[in-house]
């Protein structure tokens, strides 16, 4: 996502001349005129930051920056004028209406000083939110992507139950779905200590020992120290915490919200449907044996669980050569080397690593060279939680 | 969250009207000058000022020459200057030149300094919160992250974790702005091994000569890992850096000081952080590698090389020991590989124990016991007493542990 700036004045060969100089440097566009300027704020919107001229005719740049104001309340907006009237300027800045007052001519190593500075203010303003929903989200997304390829019997679930949970959050409506996604993401953390026997085991839901049942027990309380440190991921700790337990009844002075509750019960329910839906019963089936087992759990979540299109995994399930793999696709058979070493699991999404990753054990003759997938119609597993 | 604000006027009269009219709805500190200012802007360190607020015409010190100090010393603080109406375009220029935020014209009426002053409280709250989301939820998230992918496979990404501590020295040294990019890049540097085959990885890591095919298989990493991050926000430089690690020049191709391009100085800082690394893990000690480093200038950038110098090697006050597996503690650093019984690498050389490294290891002791000594360095009582430097990644993974017990 480019921050884009919007030049604006009413004489074409200035716009020309600051395209010119500057475009290399920052993605602009222009407009000529305050209505042309309103109707690209309207329909490519937002701007990052906007520049106007002051004096032009029709719209001048004072009513034109308190229109865009409110339109775009985080546009970042700069003023070009002429004759520097002081008073003005003091006023319009002191008033927060606009960033910065530019006195023409300007030179190029002002507008471009001016204009960096107007990125910063416009990415400290939107920080918060674009960091989380988009930074760490996506950080964590290519992580966790990785993680799923070192070793998929571990990890690959963690990937698929995001991809429901973000279905899940969206049909809802929920408020700062970003968390609900980084924890499903990173539920499964804690399974790093456990032997691979184990996690092999219960990726094949095989009965454990004692012993093993004690030590997976214990991978949620793991990753909830490993996260519960992070600023501002003590939620989602909480949420991992309790993936495999159901709440312990609210009480005065607990530390969760509200929030946190319903994102521990989703994050454990969708575990549990990821669970179902990997030993091969269908959505329908796996989405009303959880919704019978927990009638008290909010009737939206189920609603949004049943809709998960029962068709979109399956798709239309072929062979298809790795060269010809293509980001999106859901990889329907388990990949093992020769030696049996498991490579991907049933289930996992194609990514870009995934597909070079089996091009270059393909390239050492460790696998075949096909791959049984399905191609989902829906969008499901084409939606990326940055997006 | 500091909200504390501070004024500066050489007139005591003046300092006492502002405290009068503001101190029911705002915290409010004096100091009498642009000296007293500097000393209590010092003296406040950690619980840093908020808003500083400067008249222009003081004697010794202008308003902007203290402002553009106060920049120096205490960049966050958000600084706003008082000027009488002659001064009207300095301070014009001040603000597009970025060293103030606001300035207000004398005499200032309440309503309008108490909006210019909450307007700079927002505004450094604005600045907090982006730092502590960068430097503490974005890297610690990341750092948690490539330590469970290092446990996972040490081979291919235990390198990561000591880049990530070498990058973490350099950016210190050099005293580089937002420190956190350079320390994420060295973190995920290593992600595109994900695609590697085994046996490719196993080589790099033994550092064995590859053949000219697997060498060509093996420098797409970069690129690959490159390619993953690109599409994130605020990531872009990092990826960058990362794309560019094996190739980057030791000098910016304009003759621009390195410094200035940070890109080009992330890339070069990694390539130098690998080429250390590799050295030592293929046997050099630190002075040595360090020498190679800085024979090959057209290469690895002296500047860069140079701030390895100090790096003081992890094992620094531990005393070398042996010691039976299921024996490791925390903070422990261990000096060989520990394999399992079918050859898979469970311990990088090197690593410093965890507890999330421990766990791991008990777990796979009960299954298949490993009954052998491993050669480590302990921590002497003395440097467990001593307070906690920036800490490596597993240290981190450790500390993070310890806290909840």
């Amino acid at each position: 996502m480019a921050e884009k700036i919007l030049l604006v004045d009413d004489d074409n060969s200035i716009l020309d001349g600051y395209r010119r100089s500057l475009s290399r440097e920052f993605p602009m566009e222009t407009a000529v005129g305050g209505q042309q300027a309103l109707q690209m704020v309207a329909e490519s919107g937002p701007y990052a930051v906007v520049v106007s001229d002051m004096r032009m005719p029709g719209m001048d740049g004072i009513q034109l920056l308190s229109k865009i104001k409110a339109l775009s309340p985080d546009t970042i907006r700069v003023m070009l004028t002429g004759n520097a009237d002081t008073d003005t300027a003091v006023n319009a800045i002191n008033e927060g209406s606009i960033f910065r007052f530019l006195n023409k001519p300007c030179s190029k190593e002002v507008m471009a000083k001016t204009l960096t500075a107007a990125l910063v203010q416009y990415r400290l303003v939107n920080a918060e939110k674009q960091l989380l929903e988009q930074t760490l989200s996506g950080s964590m997304q290519v992580l966790t992507e990785v993680l799923s390829l070192v070793n998929p019997a571990a990890f690959s679930r963690a990937e698929r139950a995001r991809r429901y949970i973000h279905h899940i959050v969206t049909a809802m409506n929920l408020g700062n779905p970003w968390q609900y996604e980084v924890a499903a993401m990173m539920s499964q953390l804690g399974c790093v200590t456990l032997a691979p026997e184990t996690v092999q085991a219960v990726f094949n839901d095989e009965q454990l020992s004692p012993t093993e049942q004690t030590q997976y027990d214990s991978h949620p309380q793991v990753a909830y120290d490993l996260l519960s440190k992070i600023p501002r991921l003590e939620p989602i700790a909480w949420m991992i915490k309790h993936q495999n337990q159901p709440l312990p009844m609210p009480g005065p002075g607990d530390f969760e919200t509200p929030d946190m509750r319903r994102g521990a019960g989703i994050l454990r329910l969708i575990l549990a449907y990821e669970k179902l839906i990997h030993k091969g019963v269908s959505r329908n089936e796996a989405a009303h044996t959880l919704a019978l087992q927990n009638k008290n759990f909010s009737p939206e979540f189920f609603h949004a669980l049943v809709e998960l299109d029962p068709n979109a995994e399956e798709g239309e399930i072929r062979k298809c050569r790795i060269e010809l793999l293509t980001p999106g696709m859901i990889v329907q058979q388990e990949v093992r080397t020769n030696e049996g070493v498991l490579l991907i699991s049933k289930g996992q999404e194609v990514t870009p690593p995934l597909i070079l990753k089996l091009k270059n054990f393909h390239a050492r003759h460790l696998i075949t060279a096909d791959v049984t997938i399905s191609m989902p119609t829906t969008t499901l597993a084409f939606v990326k939680g940055a997006s | 969250m500091s909200e504390k604000i501070l004024f500066v006027d050489d007139e005591p009269a003046v300092l006492e009207g502002y405290r009068r009219l503001l101190h029911k709805d705002f915290s409010v500190d004096t100091a009498l000058g642009a000296q007293d200012g500097l000393a209590a802007i010092a003296a406040a360190q950690e619980d840093a000022y908020a808003v500083i607020v400067s008249d222009m015409r003081m004697p010794e010190m202008d308003g902007v020459q203290f402002l553009s100090r106060v920049r120096a010393i205490s960049a966050d603080s958000v600084r706003i200057a008082l000027t009488g109406y002659a001064d009207i375009q300095t301070a014009s220029n001040a603000v597009n030149e970025g060293s103030i935020f606001r300035f207000l014209i004398k005499p200032c009426e309440k309503q309008v300094l108490a909006r210019a002053l909450t307007a700079g409280l927002v505004q450094h709250g604005l600045v907090v919160a982006e730092k502590e989301l960068l430097e503490k939820t974005l890297r610690g998230s990341v750092k948690v992250l490539t330590d469970v992918l290092s446990l996972v496979n040490p081979a291919a990404f235990s390198r990561g974790i000591r880049l990530g501590k070498y990058v973490q020295h350099i950016v210190k040294k050099l005293q580089l702005k937002t420190p956190w990019q350079f320390e994420v890049a060295g973190m995920m540097s290593q992600l595109g091994c994900v695609t590697l085959d085994t046996e490719t990885i196993e080589a790099v890591y033994a550092g064995k000569k590859l053949s000219a095919e697997e060498q060509a298989r093996y420098d797409t990493h970069a690129s690959v890992a490159g390619e993953l991050l690109s599409n994130i926000p605020r990531l872009e430089a990092v990826a960058r850096m990362i794309a560019k690690q094996h190739s980057a020049p030791s000098s910016s191709p304009a003759g621009i000081d390195l410094k200035q391009d940070p890109v080009a100085l992330g890339a070069q800082i990694l390539k130098v952080a690998i080429a250390y690394d590799q050295l030592l893990s293929g046997g050099c000690s630190h002075g040595e590698s360090l020498n190679r480093l800085l024979s090959r200038p057209q290469e690895f950038a002296r500047l860069v090389a140079d701030a390895l110098g100090d790096l003081e090697p992890e094992i620094q006050g531990m005393e070398a020991r042996k010691l039976n597996l299921s024996d490791l503690e925390c903070d422990m650093v261990l000096q060989e590989d520990v394999r399992t019984g079918s050859g898979m690498l469970l311990v990088a050389k090197g690593t410093r124990v965890s507890h999330a490294l421990l766990a791991r290891l008990r777990n796979f002791l009960r299954r298949e016991p490993i009954s052998r000594t491993v050669l480590v360095h302990v921590p002497s009582q003395r440097m467990r007493a001593e307070p906690e430097i920036p800490c490596s990644a597993n240290e981190a993974v450790a500390r993070v542990s310890l806290g909840q017990r």
